[in-house]
């Protein structure tokens, strides 16, 4: 009899609690013990007092079988796991929130054969990633080698190493599981920041910084002085190659340009401990992080230049510099001195090339550097973090108007609220 | 349509064989008949919609209880229950829609083929223990395989579409990598598997059973007797008149008809009245070794049928023939308590066994082991006779099971099967009450003895050198001997100086044969060796007494049944020794000595070497031809538990008495294998290195190889496909020139794809590369 009440449309509603049904409570405790290794050693244990009272053969022999039973359910495993080397192939750096892909290969001694094979890799920074959902792969039958590919969603930027495996057996029955942490060769994980779709600077923000009132549109590949020869780096155009230097090294070499009379933005970073607020990806820095990625994106695409300056120095003049941005974020510890108003005064007072200076600080720690006259073609754009938002995450907040003084503009920032829509929506 | 996947077969086919085994008993096509019905069954209740299974499980359910009470009124509990249980199967099947279904299959086939062990006595019982061994093994293989949630879920909420409870193993994501389907490596397995089974079975030690609540006691009928009840209770009315309870023993129900000489009727007239030791069997026909009972205990037993204390040089016969009747409570008898023994160094041990009547026809006698204090037995009412052997209203037939508890006391290291209870060690407080006890202790001795004449007598023809023998044969006892130590010597010597021959049961012809035994032939069967022993120590004056019954002493390894063969019928002397008690003498040498048989577990491959070589025995002496397809099983068998004790008791000696060198040669063992996983591959590169250098300059395809063995010994993964180009990256780097690497990778790809080949100084200088590299490699430490 179905246990669910029908509204007057026949549609299933909530279920109906029967006095018949098992309490859940019973349920999970049940099956919490009742699993098959336990449901196994308490038949064991009661095949072999009733073996020992009659004292049959026939009975001990059935006490027999089921021990081989055992035996072998530890025996193959134990053999299968022995075979199996395991080793990661590099996965391509992709952003927080986006779908990576590691592939494992795994391989057996002198291609024997495992089955049942169950691959979990190991992912280092427990903060990053999501308990309940860790990727396992199953192998029902490897033969020499086979390619595992796991796909999963990193929550949180970094750079991690991929080194362990934990590889379990259950062959034959799925009695006993076997496990073994298996080291591979380390294998850097790059995960970059977050990014956020930003759509357009808000015009009243530009308004007034030199150069970027109207959004001057180059090509966004646009290079106009050649500044010298790098190594070629994953992502790099291959018509940059310069195939003589690459001939004469032996190794890939890359020709870098850049461009002249760019217009110019400079983010400061900050990586104090003072905006080391909020848990997990819900974190403060986390946040600013993202953001100054995602606006050196959106103007490099417009062709204009980052100048990315605070904790981090580096110069991004097109989109293959984007990488090396985004790998210096994604590598950026948390500083404990605190350098971040010398950094943004320095930048504020030095760089009169940037049309705009984004600074990104937390609202405890504001230290409002009014500009002066003598910078009055320059913008200095404040991203300010509610230390309250991210420290209580499921708080409400009243979003605080985004300010507008003198050459400074401030925007406060919430955990909670959408980022990319307080910079879309602003007009 | 029906599913068909491999899981659900082999379960089905799970379920089907326990329950077959535990009906094995009945016959084969009605349990071929409902095991069918089963595995129907089974795949019907998987098929119903999701919708209609909760009616159709109510429904099962029901039938599943009227089944049991139906069972449980015109069959027995088990069945009964057994019924229940597959019904709860069916219910489950329509039920669950996870593995829990394919579990409790198992479990079910499981317990019926557990309650079917428990009841079979055949050996051959072992085929339905393997086949359900070898189904579920695959069932639960390919439900691993082939079923991702290869864990005890919680049963989904029915009817609706969001599960309460998600398991680990939702969010396991299963490539469902084709398994090929080898018949080998499934086969390999299996062979595995019935492998470890065979060697934890012969190792598994067997501990004395505990026999807990385990009394059996059944029969077709039960034996009743109206008028021997009407004695019994008058007796019980009537204590002091004891002529209606005593009747004549020759009023006993018949043994045989005498139509029943037939081949499957055990006779053995050592079980009657009286018997003569020249042809104690009256069938004339060669004969056979058929199991006429099975004795579930836990040490071999001497089960007495007949005792007799008289014997005329021909005949065996009794003195007394009384016959007292005994109601039974219940099919429950209960020896008196008697007085706690009092004699030191004798102890006692109680030992509880089971017979199983596998003949019909059988004689009245109940043949049990002495001392009996307790008797389960299908009846209302049993009789005693003067000597204590008891006897049933009927012939026992076929099926008939009785359980008993006896207490067998060892004294030196022999058995006794009655203890002589008398009071020791009572001290008068004076000299003269300590006269008097005295004198009482004497007088019960005395009266003792006075009772103990009958066993005494000797045959008026009894040829007097019989006497002077024995009398000779003493004389090698130099220190004044006890009467246990006569006995006991007497005993091996007709065991050592005496052969046991089957033939002189047919071929002796009315003659005094004691005689002619004991100076002449010097060979005969069971009988003769009692009734010299017998009479050989009644002529150095020690009461004895001859008793005939069955001896188990042949325990089936695969059941672990104690089997009595007609062969076994058999005869031994019990001796009155020392005033301690009746001594139990083994005097014919084909038969073990019933020592002190403390309860010992022993290993099932040396019970199995017993048994086979007692069934070789046999044939040996009946003629059975030895080439027979069940002779050359039973010499396989026995070759793999003689290699497997030989095995054991090698390593048993080694580890008693080499102790330290076992120590010794684990240390060491332990210490090479942690060297050998640090350097093996540096041992490997060096032993190729020595090879090599002994050698002539490889060529560059053998170059390669043992670079390529070099480069694995040394920790190096190659991958699969390894360009020239990323093994100079990854490898060459270290070890040449930059210019000596572009020589290689050159000299390499031109080698390998270029049509042309190349000539003599780029392949000599190629193969000096790879030397080079090799060099490095073999001469590198890992």
């Amino acid at each position: 009899m179905s246990n669910l009440k029908q509204n007057r449309q026949g549609a299933a509603t909530t279920p109906v609690k029967s006095a018949r049904v098992i309490p859940q409570w019973w349920q999970s405790i049940f099956y919490r013990f009742f699993t098959l290794p336990n449901m196994t050693g308490l038949l064991l244990f009661a095949m072999a007092c009733i073996a020992w009272n009659r004292g049959l053969a026939l009975l001990y022999g059935m006490v027999a079988t089921l021990l081989a039973f055992i035996l072998l359910s530890v025996i193959l495993p134990w053999i299968y796991l022995r075979r199996l080397h395991v080793a990661f192939e590099q996965p391509i750096p992709v952003h927080a929130g986006q779908m990576q892909t590691i592939h494992v290969q795994i391989n057996t001694q002198k291609h024997k054969t495992a089955y049942g094979i169950q691959l979990t890799p190991i992912l280092v920074s427990t903060t990053a990633f999501n308990h309940t959902t860790k990727p396992t792969q199953r192998l029902n039958y490897v033969a020499g080698q086979a390619r595992v590919v796991f796909n999963f969603t990193p929550a949180q930027r970094g750079s991690f190493n991929l080194q362990q495996v934990t590889v379990a057996c259950a062959y034959p029955f799925g009695l006993i599981t076997l496990q073994k942490n298996m080291l591979a060769v380390p294998c850097p994980q790059m995960v970059y920041p977050r990014l956020f779709n930003i759509k357009h600077l808000p015009p009243s923000w530009l308004h007034g910084a030199v150069s970027l009132g109207e959004q001057v549109h180059r090509n966004p590949q646009g290079y106009d002085l050649f500044v010298g020869l790098r190594q070629y780096r994953t992502g790099d155009n291959y018509r940059h190659i310069d195939w003589r230097a690459t001939a004469r090294s032996g190794d890939i070499a890359l020709r870098e340009f850049e461009q002249l009379e760019q217009p110019r933005i400079s983010l400061v970073i900050n990586a104090d401990s003072t905006l080391n607020i909020g848990q997990g990806e819900i974190n403060a820095l986390e946040h600013s992080l993202s953001l100054a990625a995602s606006i050196a994106k959106y103007c490099v695409m417009q062709g204009i230049s980052v100048n990315a300056t605070g904790a981090i120095n580096c110069q991004i003049n097109s989109i293959e510099h984007l990488d090396d941005f985004y790998m210096l974020l994604a590598q950026l510890p948390t500083q404990t001195q605190h350098h971040y108003a010398e950094y943004l005064s320095h930048t504020l007072g030095h760089h009169n090339h940037s049309g705009v200076v984004i600074s990104f600080i937390s609202q405890h720690f504001l230290e409002v550097t009014p500009l002066t006259d003598q910078h009055h073609s320059q913008k200095h754009w404040q991203f300010v973090f509610n230390d309250d938002s991210y420290l209580n995450p499921l708080k409400t907040f009243k979003r605080a108007a985004i300010t507008h003084h003198h050459h400074t503009v401030s925007i406060p920032i919430y955990a909670n609220h959408n980022i990319a829509d307080t910079i879309n929506n602003s007009n | 349509m029906i599913p068909l996947q491999p899981y659900l077969l082999f379960s089905a086919a799970s379920l089907t064989l326990g329950f077959a085994g535990f009906n094995t008993a009945y016959n084969l096509g009605y349990t071929l008949i409902i095991s069918l019905c089963i595995w129907v069954g089974f795949f019907i209740t998987l098929l119903p919609a999701l919708t209609t299974r909760n009616k159709l499980a109510e429904i099962v359910a029901g039938a599943g209880v009227i089944t049991f009470l139906i069972l449980l009124f015109n069959s027995s509990v088990l069945n009964a229950l057994i019924g229940l249980l597959i019904s709860a199967q069916f219910a489950i099947n329509l039920q669950a829609n996870n593995n829990n279904r394919i579990y409790s299959a198992l479990l079910i086939g499981l317990t019926c083929l557990l309650v079917g062990a428990a009841q079979a006595k055949n050996g051959s019982f072992l085929i339905y223990i393997t086949s359900f061994s070898i189904s579920s093994l695959l069932a639960l293989r390919s439900l691993y395989l082939y079923n991702p949630h290869h864990v005890i879920n919680m049963p989904v909420a029915k009817n609706t579409h969001d599960s309460h409870i998600t398991s680990a193993a939702n969010t396991i994501n299963s490539i469902n990598t084709q398994v090929p389907r080898s018949a080998l490596h499934i086969l390999k397995i299996c062979v595995v598997f019935l492998g470890l089974t065979s060697i934890i079975y012969l190792l598994l030690p067997r501990l004395p059973a505990g026999n807990i609540g385990v009394s059996i006691s059944s029969s077709a009928h039960f034996y009743s007797s109206r008028e021997w009840e009407a004695q019994a209770d008058q007796a019980t009315k009537e204590p002091g008149h004891t002529q209606a309870n005593i009747d004549n023993i020759e009023h006993l129900p018949p043994q045989k008809s005498t139509n029943d000489i037939l081949q499957n009727t055990y006779q053995y007239s050592g079980f009657d009245q009286s018997f003569s030791i020249n042809n104690p069997r009256l069938n004339p026909s060669r004969f056979s070794n058929v199991i006429i009972a099975k004795i579930k205990a836990d040490q071999p037993l001497y089960l007495k049928a007949r005792v007799f204390d008289r014997f005329d040089g021909i005949r065996w016969s009794q003195s007394q023939r009384q016959l007292n009747k005994k109601r039974l409570s219940g099919g429950h008898f209960q020896q008196g308590t008697q007085a706690k023994n009092t004699i030191v160094n004798i102890t006692t041990q109680a030992s509880h066994y089971q017979v199983f009547i596998a003949r019909d026809n059988m004689s009245t006698n109940i043949p049990f082991a002495e001392e009996l204090t307790e008797l389960h037995f299908p009846a209302s009412v049993i009789a005693q006779d003067a000597f204590g052997q008891w006897f049933a209203p009927q012939p026992l037939t076929k099926g008939t099971s009785y359980s008993a508890s006896a207490k067998q006391h060892f004294y030196q290291g022999r058995t006794f099967s009655q203890i002589t209870h008398k009071t020791q060690g009572v001290t008068a407080a004076n000299a003269v009450a300590q006269t008097l006890l005295d004198n009482a202790k004497d007088e019960r001795k005395a009266a003792r003895y006075q009772s103990l004449a009958p066993y005494l007598t000797l045959p008026q023809s009894l040829d007097p050198q019989i006497a002077t023998f024995t009398h000779q044969k003493l004389q090698a006892l130099k220190h004044r001997a006890t009467d246990l130590e006569k006995a006991i010597y007497l005993e091996s010597f007709l065991r050592q100086e005496y052969h046991y021959d089957f033939d002189s049961i047919f071929t002796s012809q009315n003659s005094t044969p004691l005689s002619a035994f004991l100076f002449e032939t010097k060979k005969g069967h069971c009988e003769y060796f009692a009734s010299a022993l017998a009479i050989m120590l009644r002529t150095q004056n020690i009461p004895t007494r001859l008793v005939t019954g069955w001896l188990a002493h042949n325990q089936n390894p695969l059941t672990g049944y104690y089997e009595v063969r007609a062969l076994d019928g058999h005869a031994w002397v019990e001796a009155y020794v020392d005033d301690l008690g009746w001594v139990l003498l083994e005097p014919t040498a084909y038969y073990p000595m019933p020592k002190d048989t403390q309860i010992k577990s022993q290993l099932t491959a040396r019970t199995i070497q017993q048994y086979i070589d007692h069934l070789n025995r046999i044939d040996e002496h009946s003629g059975h031809r030895t080439t027979s397809i069940k002779h050359i099983i039973r010499s396989t068998w026995y070759s793999l538990t003689l290699i497997v004790t030989a095995g054991l008791a090698v390593l048993k000696l080694v580890l008693i008495d080499f102790w330290w060198l076992c120590i010794i040669l684990a240390l060491i063992a332990f210490i090479s294998l942690g060297l050998w996983r640090n350097h093996q591959g540096t041992l490997k590169n060096k032993f190729l290195w020595y090879r090599l250098r002994n050698k002539a300059a490889p060529s560059i395809e053998q170059s390669l190889q043992i670079l390529h063995t070099a480069l694995v010994n040394n920790g190096h993964i190659l991958a699969a496909g390894l360009t020239i180009e990323q093994f100079n990256y990854t490898v060459a780097k270290s070890y040449l020139s930059q210019e000596e690497q572009y020589q290689l990778i050159d000299l390499f790809n031109q080698y390998q794809y270029n049509k042309r080949s190349l000539n003599a100084q780029q392949q000599s200088r190629l193969s000096h590369l790879l030397h080079m590299l090799m060099l490095h490699q073999l001469a590198r430490p890992r």
